[in-house]
């Protein structure tokens, strides 16, 4: 029990301002002194440390960030939002179908929502608030809908989900793709709901001529998600290679087709991406060494313990850990609740049965609803940042929207095989 | 100095990003190796895992400069000047001794492995690529040091003395 006051302590401290990964790597290094008592031999922690990120999997991460990088130019969102709004405009509640849609197509070619919510939110409040609709909704339906960018392919949670728990990444990232229309459509299930209650415009259906004009100009980038999921179905390409060839077909687009980026920016988004890179593989490498020294801590098995005394049915335990991660949630950003918690759940989820293909998505689904809440929803202070409305405020706008994403949590809870079925069916082994 | 110092922190950008470009670029010649000449090229792989441990812990450094690293600043920012300073120097100091230990053990690990060569570059030896850990744990500490300097000195002299 000591550990987890242990863990606890140092959870504070980095929800004090810590670095994640240091935060890690010095609970690992403070554990293994308790456990060692005293005699620490550092080569164990470089090699740890060093072993975490020598993985060829890992680097689909940083080729997915390039890609949604490369494409969150100012005319791809644009072309990406006109053809959405040319599709569904003329639905109730025109306008947020129109974000929901534009986020659901943004979602396959980018894996972080934040991404989302800073590039392609930036086109859509604006486009919202132009069509008469208040701040506060356009704020709370661009927030809403970018829970969905790491649930469908691409996604930067699932794949450091794989790599923690050890799951097929190709598999994951197929597993998206199911509840990430399950969250789609509730979330515009729930627009139409409100601009009936409201009275929201809706646009005129647009001509058959016009949509397949829009469609044409944005095609570029509707074929990436294409490429990626047809090439991982297909065992073309490993995960990693769909997002390098991804990233290229980025630049491709924006560079010679669209004539977006010029070199300078091109060098400007390799830097950044290089730096994000680190700052996120630097906490995989100290999350490797944490994970190991907690597995020889037995710190899983006392909560496998702990846990299996209340239940040892998969479903009492995934609801009562729903509870638990929607928490974690409000607290901690992504990658950080993910590095530290993956390590400490894994074995409790195989001891009682779970699929770890199945929790995947049920812990990034929770970890992405998770950043509309307060006090440290990052998406809030985002859509703070790009439309003037209040942290506070755009959380409460938001309320209605927990509606339909936790409706959805609870369906691939109860039901599995919304997860599982698709990479089961679809890719072998 | 401040001419070094911003030369250094270009060159180690440059390199960064070059390791980076270079990554991308083995990862897609993997695939065009396969698919369009139908040859296996086995160092593709290995090079591109390479340049991932090189990004990850150079890169590192250029992000402790940066004050880039994943941090939940929502209540650190809300602690008052002065006891904020202090907690940060507490956290530079603690993560300059775990930096510290990954040192130590990773030049155990280069020595060990100096001679091991690396299976589809004949060059390369295992040792030779594991110095990309203690190079960059340098580079973390030199930035984490000048961190640790600007702190202290504004814990000395307030902000506003400095400003005037």
């Amino acid at each position: 029990m000591s550990f987890f006051l242990f863990i606890g302590v140092l959870v504070a401290l980095f929800l004090i301002g810590m670095p994640v990964a240091f935060a890690m790597g010095i609970t690992g290094f403070v554990l293994l002194k308790m456990l060692w008592g005293g005699s620490v031999n550092p080569g164990i922690i470089a090699q740890r440390v060093l072993y975490g990120v020598n993985n060829f999997v890992i680097l689909a991460i940083p080729f997915f960030l390039l890609a949604g990088k490369l494409m969150n130019t100012s005319g791809i969102t644009d072309r990406i939002f006109h053809f959405a709004n040319l599709l569904v405009g003329h639905l109730r509640g025109g306008m947020g179908q129109v974000n929901i849609l534009a986020s659901m197509i943004f979602s396959g070619m980018s894996g972080l929502a934040a991404a989302d919510t800073a590039g392609l939110g930036v086109v859509e409040i604006k486009a919202m608030r132009d069509a008469g609709y208040d701040s506060d909704f356009s704020c709370a339906v661009t927030g809403a809908s970018s829970t969905i960018g790491p649930i469908v392919p691409p996604s930067v949670p699932l794949v450091i989900y794989g790599i923690l728990a050890n799951v097929s990444i190709g598999k994951l990232l197929i597993a998206g793709i199911i509840p990430g229309i399950f969250v789609m459509v509730s979330l515009m299930v729930m627009v139409a709901f409100y601009a009936r209650k409201k009275g929201y415009p809706q646009n005129e259906r647009a001509k058959l001529k016009e949509l397949w004009q829009a469609f044409i100009k944005a095609i570029g980038p509707i074929m990436t998600p294409v490429i990626l999921i047809g090439g991982i179905l297909s065992g073309v390409f490993t995960p990693t290679e769909a997002a390098a060839v991804a990233a290229l077909y980025a630049f491709i687009l924006g560079f010679f087709i669209y004539r977006e980026l010029t070199l300078k920016d091109m060098w400007r988004i390799l830097k950044e991406t290089a730096r994000e890179t680190a700052t996120i593989t630097f906490i995989i490498a100290c999350a490797m060494f944490y994970g190991w020294v907690l597995i020889r801590s037995r710190t899983p098995i006392a909560l496998l313990e702990l846990f299996t005394d209340i239940s040892t049915n998969p479903l009492v335990v995934l609801f009562i850990l729903n509870g638990f991660l929607l928490m974690i949630g409000c607290f901690m950003e992504t990658i950080a609740a993910l590095s530290i918690l993956v390590p400490i759940l894994t074995p409790l989820i195989l001891k009682v049965g779970i699929d770890p293909l199945h929790f995947g998505l049920i812990i990034v689904l929770n970890l992405m609803i998770g950043l509309l809440t307060p006090p440290f929803g990052i998406n809030l202070f985002i859509l703070n940042k790009i439309s003037g409305v209040s942290s506070l405020r755009i959380a409460r706008a938001c309320l209605p929207f927990f509606i339909p994403l936790i409706t959805v949590l609870v369906i691939i809870t109860i039901f599995p095989q919304v997860v599982t079925i698709l990479p089961n069916m679809l890719m072998s082994k | 100095m401040k001419k070094i110092s911003v030369l250094l922190n270009n060159v180690l950008d440059g390199i960064v990003t070059v390791m980076f470009i270079f990554m991308l670029l083995c990862a897609i010649m993997q695939v065009v190796f396969r698919y369009v000449m139908h040859i296996s090229v086995p160092w593709t792989e290995e090079a591109a895992r390479f340049a991932l441990i090189f990004v990850t812990f150079w890169g590192a450094a250029t992000a402790i400069r940066e004050r880039d690293h994943i941090s939940i600043l929502t209540l650190f920012e809300r602690i008052p000047e002065k006891p904020r300073n202090i907690l940060q120097v507490v956290f530079i100091v603690a993560m300059g001794v775990f930096l510290a230990y990954v040192f130590i053990g990773s030049i155990t690990m280069v020595k060990l492995t100096w001679n091991t060569p690396v299976g589809a570059i004949p060059w390369l030896t295992t040792g030779r690529v594991y110095l990309i850990l203690p190079t960059g744990v340098i580079l973390m500490m030199l930035y984490l040091i000048a961190w640790l300097l600007e702190t202290l000195q504004a814990l000395i002299i307030p902000a506003n003395k400095v400003k005037g």
